[in-house]
This record gives structure tokens, C-alpha cells and sequence, in this order.
């Protein structure tokens, strides 16, 4: 139980060695062998769900793990898992072994290689998702890429190499950007403490000047906007998916691009809380317009692959949305949503593998009636479709409601009703490109004669659709079982972020922190330069360095900055309980001084 | 009648709704699953038609069992138990959105909303009683219909499968007891509505028929999920009626919190200018307008009937499509605080009324003017709503549900007996070899076009009677007072159009001379004579399901309209000693609102005879025009107006229109997004356009490292000499923080002698500055940000506070460079007015008197030791 998360990384990162022990041609025995692991992996993670306490954060304390790495760079290897992950890592753990399932007859060629890659791109994949420390999690955010690189470009279509390098690329540029920005937040801790560390809470205490804390921000999220992928950095995605094998294809949808959305939660807004507040208009209005862009131009895609690609662009807009609101029902909802697009979406890329497998051709004219030859596919087509579309009932559904219910009363968003007005006109324009593609493939009279023999899905293509079908259902109907799960971190997460914008924005208002004025305050080195104040006698505090004692003040004095409307509606300051999270020990009396 | 405000919890009444699931779980795929564990026999007999059509009509016969003893138990109590006003099975939590907002700090100061709890439960009162029995029961009817006219089909099991799913969602709908359930059920008949109407998916157009059907009622849906998000911001809640549990928490719902006094919760003027009320109740009214194909969204129904007639009968005609109507009455306390929101209803009914009834003039395809004659009626039901007579609405639906169920399953046995013929032009003369169609038939147009007794007739005249009333409508400022008598006028030449284009399908179906082709009159020989009633059993082209089904609806279009029979009429038999109550009205009084203030008998009998005229005028007419093929008096009148009759046939060109505005221009921007934003601009320009200068940038680089040497002495000398200046330069900038804050409560005005202090920051390049204090012009003090502590200065690496003498705002500061070199500073402080101080003081430090030397120490300040 103690190493719980570490065995759950080691495992697939060390089983590919086991590949090599058996033999090159029996290819049935190395596929059998991936599969047990990830089984295996996918049973060990499901102990997780095992009732724990939670520690400060909000964190599973059961299974916490801490050790020093590189003690003179502050690096540790720290892993833990809250409400947050907790189902991302067990969404990754089931669609690892869904995917190498489904590509049993699809690869053929370097088996080995193949299954590997999979099993180590998991175990990227869930120390991404479990790291605390950013240096850890930079390390495995980059190992991710190379798997899946090399996916897309050995196992992928035509143009593959294209596709992959921009994959590659485009991933690259935004991690570039993150890898300077958290070696500057942990070159910051040193300046304030003087000593490194890329701890993540250790980090998050950090209170930086606006103009430090936004450039920091920019940077970690063009990165993870990236990965969502936002518009207009999306390009990458239709490109990689077409390419990609079918099962490199779920992995993408389901679990990649849920790290840029996990990372925009975890660390861009949970790092920089005030820069994503005043962020978060910007990021909503991109989502938006991801929404309906992705919806839009998933309805003139020929290829269907294609069109569920961009229809990711659309959802993870939900997503985005949701974030960015920074209300508890919206994040809650924009949590749910990531599992629901890793669960629907992962499944619709499956299906599409399926004729593709029998067919070689994903493009909708080559199709067209389908519902009669192959019924059982068609079934289970339509189900996946209606969980995309959202139809209450279906996962799909609960996720946009409460992203929708949420944003719609986000006191972080502008006009917020307005936003969600136009993201909910995504959910008109899901029904018209979904259906349409569904009409397209399946409907009508069976024209092309190679559709005439098509064989039905298989048992073992049954078995992979019937997990992602069965969750479909059962988050649809029960969605109070995954968020009793996340309530707490959600709502700590919100608390934060509230409390901490509630502060710089006093800090803003009181003209303290005016970005021209103050460019170079770190505020730890001012609070101690207060400390020695009192020391020597110069400045002595009333109360012994608690929070703020007294009640706010009727009228806060008036803003020299132009603050805009938001801030105007901000609560005043000196909310009790809300002192500033001082990275040094508050200052105590000044009578303790020598 | 006494009606105990009492709510009974339940678990059993949720039957209702799991019966037909079950059914559709069994059919749909248990029973395959199950049987592919058994022997081939066994397997069979499970697997055979039989078992699919009892397990279907057991389920749906079950749940309308349920409902009517729910319904019996509203009524009459059970027992000695007094009658509840509701039964409520409590299911379970399904979105637990409270839980997660609890504790979360609010940014603003605004009261969050209360926290909204959308549960699974299922609520029986009076108004989803009579919903779920007329749902259930009609449903189970038609399933029996569906036994004999579904018969051949080789998709017989998908079809029960889909209709018990349908009649689940539909039950949904009805009992739901908020408005995020409801919308499950209100989406989910829609996709069955769209599986049902694409039923015979092979040919296209039906396919295409239920993709528009869907899509259109996700555009109404649009609306309602936001009026839900609305109210469930302004109310905090979407449960419909409050409800006491057991253990004595009340809840709150929307109708309790409306009628009792919360209206003031929803604002009386948003940002669009409009009341909370007018705008929640018409982004849920447009839900309303999808689902039920009002204008503007009505143009999925006409082509819903693409799918097979049970199917247009119990979807298209009797349960799906008064869903609007029934959610309008279910929300009837917050419509009636919008007046101008009910005359928006009752306009938009009024209008549909009239103008789906013109297209019905013209149409010549069977089921489409049955069709547009559910369109026109149903108009007729949100005119009800939208005047405020709201159980004259739902009566009207609920008479309306067995009179077109009637006409329809007609429809659909003169289609079988046709050979799937559709086009009246080609029937004629089918009333002898088809008579109990054509009684029944004939007993639903009367209904229909509102003739006395039958069920129509004390429907719509109660409609038409309280539009021209008009007292809800006419509270708004906005509403002209002639408004009602145009809203009645519409109605009445609608109900004209009615009578004229049903009479004239009728005559043109039954009388006259067979048109048919050949190959089919040669069937259509009359049913053997052995008696006067003997057609009843010997009707050789209905099975004998769908004839028994038509009997007993015809019977109900002839008479179910005596449980709801006007106020004049109940005066009349009082007077002649038969004390007869409005059963309907009665049995809806306590759960809708319903408007006072109607107007004097002798204008409503006056009212009601021009009904009737119009409506014999109608028929009349029809006669004159249609009794023989070809029709010259008809043929007449398109000859006099033939463009218009046209733009009539061709139903306004209203599909073009839409074409026009709405779906060519998004497709539009869909194809610049894709093709020129993703491809072009994107993807080209900026993508590769980056890939492009970057390539670019790295060969200018290549040419930088071409290994000549003098070349990279220059550029060295070049760097060597910028870092010189750097160094030399000072690009000190001292920031100033002037104003107390959080972090620096230490510093500002002292607000006993309004000293001003100061806070600096340093830039922590190796610089000595020079403050100079008093603005004297000399400088004051040195400060080496190195070394520790000065007087009025504290210095602690870069950060660096100052205290300014009384008075003083101005401080200049000089900043050295190990060159020498110097820049010059001047801050101002620009203190105004006492500021904010947080009980800090700044303690004098002795070294430094001069400022504050006659100041009494504070009692605090001798607490802190000096060093």
C-alpha cells in the first residue's frame, strides 16, 4: 500500500524488458504477456478507490511517497494522488490494456517494439499524472513524448512522419517554454529561502509580482494548451490522429490530452492562481471558440478519424471552460468531462479502428449503411455517439451540465452567461456533426458492395467496448460515486485559488503590487526585511504576526491602477483567515527580539 | 374538493416508469443474451415475435396499471387513507451538485444561490397522474395496433424495443419532479422519437428525417437547459413543488417558491432588459416550441412521418409533441408572473394554429395533413396555456391525445390496406370495403373539427372561449386590449381551415369512386355482410389488433369529452336537474393556477354557436368541393389563385427559408473555418510560416559560424563591449510602494502625526545609493544595500525601507555604479487623505528623533527590546 503509486510506474516501465525474454516469433505470447501486466497494473491501481484519509492537501496520505533525489538541487521524487488524478491514473491504467487489446491484429509488424512503447508511455503517463515534484513531473511530461512518437511515426498511416514530427514539435515548444519557467520558480525558492527545491507545494507558496507570476503562467499554460489542445494551437492533433494506429489513437485522446488539462488544474492554476485569474476570461473565451470552431469544422470532415479528432477540439473546449470558471460544480465538471472524453472519445477511436481494420479506409462515402450488415457495431456506435453528444443518461451529459450549471455562475468569468450561452450552442452543434457522420456511415441503402460481407465486431472487440459502454452508463446515472471522490480536492483547490486572488487583489487595490511599480518585490524578502525592521526596533507589530486581526475597513482606500470591473466587485480587504501564506515563519512579537 | 396538502412517499409508484424500461431491456437485448444459453428450442420459442409483443404490452399494461391506482389514490384515498397531493418515489441523488460548492469562499460578496440538489424522483400528482395514464394507456393501445400492422416486419423486435424505451422516457418526462430530470426524459424521446422516425433506416430520406427531427429539437433543448441554468441560479433550485420529507426538512421547488411569495427571487429586470420571469419563461417556452413544433420550430414534423404510423400516432401526434404544453402547466406559477410571456405562448400557439391549418388545406400525402393538423392543434393547447386557461390546455391535449391517436392509426390501416399508398388522390370510395376505419374515422373528424358532442368540440370551445376572455394575457402593459379578440379570431378561422381540410381528407379517403391503381382495388372487395355489425369482425384488410385498437379510440374521440364539459353546458343540465361537475377541471384545480375572470354566459353561448357554424361551414365546404374526383369547385380556386395556392403546397417555402438564413450560412462558416482558418491561416501561415523562419533564422546562424576568425572577434568585441556598458551603466529603477498592503502594514502614513514612511526596493545589482530626505538638495544618508541597518532606513538585501520626515513627500534617490556612473530618481509619494492603517505603529528610533520628538510614546511601544 505505502508504494502503491511507485509500483504502479515501475511496473509497465520495467516489464518491456520481459518482452525481450520471449521469443520474436511468438507473438501471441508477447501480446498475452503486455496484456496480463497492464491487467495487472489496471487491477493494483484499481486499490486506490480503498477509503484513505486525506493529508493537508487533500492528498491520499495513505499513498504518499517522499524521497530525496538530488538533495543539493532540492529535487525529490515525490508522488501522491487526490481527487483530482486519482481518476485520470485509473482511466489510463483501464484503456492501456483496452488499446493493446485492440491492436492484436492490427500490429503486426515489430511486435515487441510496439507493445513496449505502449507500456512505457503508461508508465509516463501515470507518473505524469502522480508527481509532485516538478522536476519529477517535467521528466515524465517529456518521456511521454517519446513513445508516442514513435507510435505514430513506426505504426502510423501514410504521412506519418509528418504527422509525427509535428506532434513532436509542437509538444516540444510549449515544454521548452515550462522547463524555464520551473527553473526559474525553483531558482525563486532559493532566492526567498535559500535553497532550491521543486517541490510543488513548496512552490506553490511562492508569492511572486504580477508581472512574474503572468509570464510564468503564459508559460506553463501555452504549454499545456498546447497538449489540450486549445485553439489555435490544435493543428497538431487532426494531423496525429489520422496518422496514428488506432490504438496510439485512444491513448492520444484519452489520456494525452488530459495532461494538458490536468497540468492547466494542477499547476497553471494552482501555481499561479492570481495570473489565471486574470487569465481565466481569455482562456474561457479561447474555449468557447474552441467549441464551436471544433464543431464546426468537425462537421466538414470526410474522414471520420478526422472528425472525431476535431471533435475532441470541441470537447476538451468543455473542459477548458470549465477550468477556467474556477467554480466547484465547473471544475468538478471539467474533471468528469476529461474521464467522460477519455472514455467516449477513447471508445469512438476504437470503433473507427474497427472498420477501419476490415475496411482501410476511414473515409464516409465509402460508406453508408452499415447499421444493416454490421448491427451489433452499429449499437454500440450509437451508444458511444449519444455519450459524445451528451444525451442525459450518458456520461457525456453529466460532465456539460455541470461544466454548463457551473461556469454559468463562475465569479471568475465575465459575462459569463453569455459564455455559456455560446458553449452551449456546441452542444446544438455536437447532435449536427455527430449524427450526420452517424447518418453518413451507417444509414441509407448499402451501396458500395465491399460493405455487403462485413463482418460484425467480434468477441474480442466486444470485450474491449463493453468496460468504456458499461462506464458510459454507469457515470451517467451515478456520477455522485466519482465526485464524492473529488469533492474534497475540488473544493480545496477552489478554496485556494478564491483566497489567494482575494489576497493579490488586495495587494492590487492597495496599489502594493502595481505591476510597474513594483517589478522586482519579492515579497519574501520584503517580509523578512520587515522582520529585521522589528528587530532592530524600527517597526513594531501590534499583534504577534498572525493574520490580520481586524475587520476590513468600510471603504478601501482608492485603487491607483486602473483595476477593472471584476476587482471592483472583489470582497475588501482582510477577510479573516485569508492571511498571506508567507513563505518564513510569520514574524513573532518584537519583544522575542535580543 | 378537499385535497390534503400531504406528500406520500413511495418507492412503488416508480414502476410506472421501470415497467416499460424493463420491457425494453428484456426485448432489447436480455432475453437474446439469455437465450444464447439455451437449447435451440427453448431458444426459439423465447426468441419468437409472441414473446416480444407480450413482454412489450405487459410492460406498458403494467405501467398503466400502476398509474391509474396512483391515479385512483389522488382521487379517493385508499382505504380510510385521505387522498395525498402527490406520490413521490425518492430514487436517489444523481447529481450531487450541492456538495461540492459547500465551503467554497465566495470571490464577490454576492449571497450564493442555495445550493441545487437534482434528484432521481419520480412525482404523481394530479397533472403527471393524468399525463401518465393517458400515456400509459394510449401507448398500450398502441402497442397492440403495432402487433397487427408491425407484423411483417423483420425489425419487430427493435421496433418494441424502441417503443418501450420511448414510453419510459416519455413517463420520465411526466413524473419527474424537476427540471433536469425532465430533460432526460424530454431528450430521451427525442432520440427515440429520431430512432423510430429512421426506423427503416435503409432508405435515406427517412434517415434524413429523424437527423432533423433531432437537431431541431437540440436547438429548442438549447433553450430549456438555459432556462434551467437561469432558474437554478436565481431559485437555487429546479424541483418543481417543495416537498416535506419524513424527518421534517422542507425543500423548496420552483412552484412553491413562486407561489408563495419568492417571486422576488427572479429579477424584475436583467441585462436584456427583460424580467427574470418573461426571459426564463421563454428560453424554456423555446424548448417548448421544438419539442412540440411550434413556430419557429415546427418543421421537423411534417417530415417525423417517415416512420411507421404507430409511430406518428403515439410520438407525432399523442404523447411526444404536448410535451411543451405539459411542462408549461407543470411550470404554470412561473409563466403566469410574465404576462407578456403568456401572450408571446398564446400567439406563437395562435399563429401555429393558423398557419399549420393553411398548409393542411393543400396537402394531398395522408399522414402529412395529419401532420399539420397535430401542429395546428397543438397550437391550440399553447394558446390555452398562453391565455392562462391551463387545464383547458390540458384538456385539449389530453382529448387530442384519443382523437388523433384515432385519426392516425386510421391512417395507418387505409396505408395497409393502400399497400403503402399515401397520396389521397389515389384512395376514394374506401368506406365500404374499409367500414371500421371509416366510423372511426368519421367519429375522430367530427372530434377533431370540433362538432357536438364529440370530444373536439368542448375542448377547443373552452380554448377559444377564454383567448377571447384574454384576462391573463392582458395584465401586460405591453399587450393591446384588442389582443385577445385577434388571438379567438385566429383560432376561429383555424378552427374553419380545421373542419374544411379534414372533412375534405375525409371525403377524398372514403367517399367518391376508388382512384386506386389496378393491382390494388382488386383487393379492396368489401367485407362479407352477415349482419349490421358484422364488418366488426369480418374486415378482411385490418388484422383484427388494429381494429378492436380503432374501436375503442373511436369511442373515446366520441366520448371523453363529457369529463371536461363547459360551465354553460354543466348550467344547462343543472337546470334540468343533472347535477354534473367539470370532472377535469376539478380533478387539475389544485395543480395548476387557473385565471378568474371570465365573461358572461350569454357571450359564451354566443361564442360557442359560432364554433359550431364555423366548423359545419368547414365541413360544408369540403363537401361542396370534394364529394366527386375531380374536384372542379377546388380546381377552381387554385385556378383563380395559383400562386399562391403554390407557396401553399409548398408549405410557405418555410424549409427553403431556413435553407437560406440559417443552414447554408453556418454551413458556410464551417467551410472558411476548416478551409481557410485550420488549412490556411493556421496551419500554413503560422505553422509552417514558423517551421519556415526558423529555418531562416538558423542559416543566418550557420553563416555567423563560418570559422573566420576576425568574424567571431568582432562579434566578441561587440559583446564585450555591451556587457561594459551594461555594467557601467546604472538601470537602477527604485520602486516605490506607497501604500499600506497586507505585506507591508508596517509602513505608510502614521495616523498619529502623518509622517509619511515608505517602503523601497532596490534592484540588487551592485549599486550605493544616495537618499536624499528632505528634499534639501543634499544628500542624506548613503546606503549600501549590503551593509545592514541605517537610521530611518532598514536594509535587508534588496529590499530597503525608508521613513520620511514629517511633511515630506518627495524623496530623491541616486544610484552609483562601481563606474561611477549615476542615475537620479524622484519619487513622489502621493499620500491623499488618511489611509488605511492597520493597527501598526512605527516606533521612533532614538537615533532619529528629530521627526516625531514630541510625541508621546504609545502605550505599546515600550514592549519591544532594542538592541
Amino acid at each position: 500500500m505505502r508504494h502503491l503509486l511507485t509500483l504502479l510506474i515501475a511496473i509497465p516501465a520495467l516489464a518491456p524488458l520481459g518482452l525481450w525474454l520471449v521469443p520474436r516469433r511468438l507473438v501471441r505470447a508477447q501480446q498475452a504477456y503486455a496484456l496480463v501486466v497492464s491487467v495487472l497494473v489496471f487491477g493494483i491501481s484499481l486499490l486506490l478507490l480503498k477509503q484513505s484519509p486525506l493529508d493537508a492537501h487533500g492528498f491520499l496520505a495513505r499513498f504518499n511517497e517522499r524521497a530525496d533525489w538530488v538533495p543539493s538541487a532540492g529535487i525529490a521524487y515525490s508522488v501522491g494522488v487526490d481527487g483530482i488524478s486519482i481518476f485520470l491514473v485509473l482511466l489510463t491504467t483501464l484503456l492501456t490494456p483496452i488499446a493493446i487489446l485492440s491492436s492484436v491484429q492490427a500490429v503486426t509488424d515489430r511486435v515487441r517494439e510496439y507493445l513496449a512503447s505502449f507500456l512505457l508511455l503508461e508508465a509516463a503517463m501515470l507518473g505524469a499524472f502522480v508527481a509532485l515534484d516538478m522536476f519529477l513531473f517535467f521528466l515524465f511530461w517529456e518521456a511521454m513524448l517519446v513513445p508516442m512518437f514513435v507510435i505514430i511515426g513506426v505504426w502510423g498511416g501514410p504521412r506519418r512522419v509528418y504527422a509525427a514530427v509535428k506532434f513532436f514539435l509542437f509538444t516540444m515548444v510549449g515544454s521548452a517554454l515550462m522547463l524555464v519557467a520551473i527553473l526559474y520558480l525553483a531558482w525563486q525558492h532559493a532566492v526567498v529561502h535559500g535553497f532550491w527545491s521543486f517541490d510543488y507545494f513548496a512552490l506553490r507558496d511562492l508569492l511572486l509580482p504580477y508581472r512574474t507570476e503572468m509570464l510564468l503562467f503564459a508559460a506553463f499554460t501555452l504549454s499545456f494548451a498546447i497538449k489540450v489542445p486549445m485553439f489555435p494551437l490544435h493543428t497538431w492533433l487532426p494531423d496525429a490522429h489520422v496518422e496514428a494506429p488506432t490504438a496510439g489513437s485512444v491513448i492520444l485522446a484519452a489520456i494525452l490530452l488530459k495532461m494538458g488539462t490536468y497540468g492547466f488544474l494542477r499547476f497553471s492554476m494552482g501555481l499561479f492562481p492570481y495570473a489565471s485569474f486574470r487569465a481565466g476570461p481569455t482562456i474561457a473565451v479561447l474555449a468557447v471558440v474552441g467549441i464551436l470552431y471544433g464543431a464546426l469544422v468537425a462537421w466538414k470532415q470526410t474522414d471520420v478519424k478526422k472528425l472525431v479528432a476535431y471533435s475532441s477540439v470541441s470537447h476538451l473546449g468543455f473542459v477548458m471552460l470549465g477550468l477556467a470558471a474556477a467554480e466547484p460544480r465547473a471544475m468538478a465538471g471539467a474533471i468528469l468531462q476529461m474521464i467522460n472524453h477519455g472514455i467516449s472519445t477513447g471508445a469512438l477511436f476504437l470503433l473507427v479502428g474497427v472498420i477501419y481494420e476490415r475496411r482501410h479506409t476511414r473515409r464516409m462515402e465509402e460508406f453508408g449503411g452499415l447499421a444493416s450488415v454490421m448491427p451489433m457495431y452499429a449499437a454500440l456506435f450509437l451508444v458511444v455517439t449519444l455519450s459524445s453528444i451528451g444525451l442525459p443518461g450518458t456520461n457525456g451529459f453529466v460532465g456539460e451540465f455541470y461544466v454548463l450549471l457551473g461556469s454559468f455562475q463562475s465569479e471568475v468569468l465575465p459575462r459569463a452567461h453569455w459564455l455559456v450561452m455560446a458553449a452551449a450552442l456546441g452542444v446544438v452543434l455536437g447532435a449536427v456533426y455527430m449524427l450526420g457522420m452517424y447518418l453518413k456511415v451507417f444509414f441509407g441503402p448499402v451501396r458500395n458492395p465491399k460493405n455487403e460481407g462485413l463482418r460484425d465486431v467480434t468477441a474480442r472487440e466486444i470485450l474491449c467496448f463493453a468496460p468504456l459502454v458499461l462506464l458510459i452508463f454507469v457515470i451517467g446515472l451515478l456520477p455522485g460515486w466519482l465526485t464524492r471522490r473529488m469533492e474534497s480536492s475540488v473544493r480545496m483547490a477552489c478554496a485556494e485559488y478564491v483566497e489567494r486572488v482575494i489576497e493579490m487583489d488586495d495587494l492590487r487595490r492597495a496599489g502594493g503590487l502595481d505591476e510597474t511599480q513594483s517589478r522586482r518585490l519579492r515579497t519574501g524578502r520584503l517580509s523578512e526585511a520587515i522582520e529585521a525592521g522589528q528587530q532592530i526596533g524600527l517597526i513594531e507589530g501590534e499583534d504577534s504576526g498572525g493574520p490580520a486581526p481586524t475587520p476590513a475597513p468600510a471603504a478601501p482606500p482608492k485603487p491607483i491602477v486602473n483595476i477593472d470591473k471584476i476587482s471592483q466587485g472583489l470582497r475588501p480587504v482582510g477577510v479573516p483567515g485569508a492571511g498571506p501564506p508567507s513563505p518564513t515563519p510569520s514574524p513573532t512579537n518584537a519583544g522575542g527580539a535580543p | 374538493m378537499e385535497v390534503m396538502e400531504r406528500i406520500v412517499l413511495n418507492p412503488y409508484v416508480a414502476w410506472i416508469a421501470a415497467f416499460p424500461l424493463l420491457g425494453a431491456i428484456l426485448n432489447g437485448f436480455l432475453l437474446s443474451w439469455i437465450g444464447k444459453l439455451l437449447p435451440r428450442r427453448t431458444r426459439e420459442n423465447l426468441l419468437s415475435r409472441s414473446t416480444v409483443h407480450m413482454v412489450a404490452l405487459m410492460s406498458v399494461g403494467a405501467s398503466f396499471v400502476v398509474a391509474a391506482l396512483t391515479a385512483i389514490y389522488l382521487w379517493k384515498g385508499w382505504g380510510d387513507v385521505p387522498p395525498p397531493q402527490a406520490v413521490v418515489a425518492r430514487l436517489w441523488n444523481w447529481l450531487p451538485l450541492a456538495d461540492l460548492a459547500r465551503g467554497v469562499p465566495s470571490l464577490h460578496d454576492t449571497v450564493k444561490s442555495a445550493e441545487v440538489y437534482v434528484p432521481v424522483n419520480l412525482m404523481v400528482d394530479r397533472l403527471s397522474a393524468m399525463m401518465a395514464v393517458m400515456v400509459s394507456g394510449v401507448s398500450f393501445l398502441i402497442h397492440v395496433y403495432s402487433m397487427g400492422y408491425m407484423g411483417h416486419d423483420k425489425s419487430y423486435r427493435r421496433f418494441f424495443t424502441y417503443l418501450n424505451l420511448f414510453v419510459f422516457f416519455m413517463l420520465i418526462l411526466v413524473l419527474a419532479d424537476n427540471l433536469v430530470l425532465m430533460f432526460v426524459g424530454w431528450e430521451g424521446v427525442g432520440l427515440c422519437s429520431y430512432l423510430l422516425i429512421g426506423f427503416w433506416f435503409d432508405k435515406e430520406a427517412n434517415a434524413h428525417a429523424g437527423k432533423k427531427a433531432f437537431i431541431v429539437n437540440r436547438i429548442g433543448d438549447f433553450g430549456f437547459l438555459l432556462g434551467i441554468f437561469f432558474l437554478a441560479s436565481w431559485l437555487g433550485t429546479v424541483r418543481f413543488q417543495g416537498i416535506t420529507l419524513p424527518n421534517g426538512t422542507t425543500l423548496d421547488g420552483i412552484n412553491t417558491i413562486l407561489a408563495g411569495g419568492g417571486a422576488g427571487l427572479l429579477p424584475a429586470r436583467t441585462a436584456l432588459g427583460v424580467s427574470g420571469a418573461f426571459l426564463v419563461s421563454m428560453l424554456l417556452f423555446v424548448g417548448a416550441t421544438g419539442k412540440s413544433a411550434q413556430i419557429p420550430l415546427y418543421v421537423w414534423l411534417p417530415d417525423a412521418m417517415a416512420g411507421p404510423t404507430p409511430v406518428s400516432a403515439l410520438i407525432h401526434a399523442a404523447t411526444m409533441v404536448t410535451a411543451g404544453v405539459y411542462m408549461i402547466a407543470r411550470l404554470s406559477p412561473l409563466f403566469s408572473l410574465s404576462p407578456t410571456a403568456m401572450a408571446v405562448v398564446a400567439t406563437v400557439g395562435a399563429g401555429t394554429a393558423l398557419f399549420a391549418a393553411t398548409i393542411g388545406l393543400t396537402q394531398f400525402d395522408i399522414k402529412k395533413v395529419l401532420a399539420y393538423s397535430t401542429i395546428s392543434q397543438l397550437g391550440y393547447m399553447f394558446l390555452a396555456v398562453g391565455v392562462g386557461a391551463f387545464s383547458a390546455g390540458m384538456f385539449h391535449l389530453f382529448t387530442h391525445a384519443f382523437f388523433k391517436a384515432c385519426l392516425f392509426l386510421c391512417a395507418g390501416a387505409v396505408i395497409h390496406a393502400m399497400h403503402e399508398r399515401q397520396d389521397i388522390r389515389e384512395m376514394g370510395g374506401l368506406r365500404k370495403s374499409l367500414p371500421v376505419v371509416h366510423w372511426t374515422f368519421l367519429a375522430s373528424t367530427l372530434a377533431i373539427a370540433g362538432f357536438p358532442p364529440f370530444a373536439g368540440f368542448f375542448s377547443k370551445d373552452e380554448i377559444l372561449w377564454t383567448a377571447f376572455a384574454g384576462s391573463a394575457i392582458t395584465r401586460s402593459a405591453l399587450v393591446p386590449s384588442w389582443w385577445p379578440t385577434l388571438l379567438w379570431a385566429m383560432g376561429m378561422v383555424a378552427a374553419a381551415c380545421t373542419a374544411f381540410y379534414m372533412f375534405r381528407l375525409y371525403f377524398l379517403t372514403f367517399w367518391g369512386e376508388s382512384r386506386a391503381p389496378e393491382e390494388v382495388r382488386e383487393h379492396l372487395h368489401p367485407p362479407e355482410r352477415k349482419g349490421a355489425l358484422s364488418f366488426l369482425w369480418t374486415d378482411p384488410h385490418t388484422p383484427v389488433s388494429m381494429r378492436l385498437v380503432l374501436m375503442v379510440l373511436g369511442t373515446f374521440a366520441a366520448l371523453i369529452g363529457f369529463v371536461g364539459m363547459p360551465a354553460l353546458v354543466l348550467h344547462g343540465l343543472g337546470k334540468i336537474g343533472l347535477h354534473v361537475p367539470n370532472v377535469f377541471e376539478r380533478w387539475l384545480e389544485p395543480a395548476v393556477v387557473a385565471f378568474a375572470g371570465h365573461g358572461s354566459t350569454a357571450m359564451e353561448g354566443a361564442l360557442m354557436f359560432a364554433s359550431v357554424l364555423v366548423a359545419f361551414a368547414g365541413a360544408y365546404l369540403a363537401w361542396t368541393f370534394y364529394r366527386s374526383w375531380p374536384p372542379q369547385p377546388a380546381q377552381a380556386v387554385i385556378a383563380a389563385t395559383p400562386r399562391l395556392y403554390k407557396l401553399v403546397l409548398d408549405k410557405w417555402r418555410i424549409d427553403e427559408l431556413y435553407g437560406w438564413i440559417i443552414v447554408r450560412p453556418v454551413r458556410l462558416v464551417a467551410f472558411a473555418c476548416y478551409e481557410f482558418v485550420d488549412r490556411v491561416l493556421i496551419d500554413t501561415i503560422l505553422v509552417t510560416g514558423t517551421a519556415y523562419v526558423a529555418r531562416g533564422v538558423g542559416g543566418l546562424f550557420r553563416k555567423l559560424q563560418g570559422g573566420v576568425i576576425h568574424r567571431y572577434a568582432a562579434v566578441m568585441a561587440l559583446g564585450v563591449a555591451g556587457v561594459l556598458w551594461f555594467v557601467a551603466q546604472p538601470y537602477a529603477t527604485v520602486p516605490l510602494l506607497e501604500r499600506p498592503v497586507r505585506f507591508l502594514r508596517y509602513v505608510g502614513q502614521d495616523p498619529r502625526t502623518g509622517a509619511a514612511r515608505m517602503a523601497l526596493v532596490l534592484p540588487d545589482a551592485p549599486y550605493v545609493y544616495e537618499l536624499d530626505l528632505d528634499s534639501d538638495g543634499t544628500m542624506d544618508v548613503d546606503v549600501d544595500p549590503r551593509a545592514p541597518v541605517y537610521d530611518r532606513t532598514v536594509v535587508h538585501g534588496d529590499v530597503f525601507l525608508v521613513c520620511l520626515p514629517e511633511g515630506q513627500n518627495i524623496l530623491t534617490v541616486v544610484a552609483r555604479s562601481g563606474f561611477n556612473m549615476t542615475k537620479k530618481l524622484v519619487l513622489t509619494m502621493d499620500i491623499v487623505g488618511p489611509v488605511d492603517c492597520r493597527p501598526w505603529t512605527v516606533r521612533e528610533d532614538p537615533r532619529f528623533s528629530r521627526t516625531v520628538a514630541a510625541e508621546a510614546p504609545r502605550p505599546g511601544s515600550g514592549q519591544g527590546g532594542q538592541p
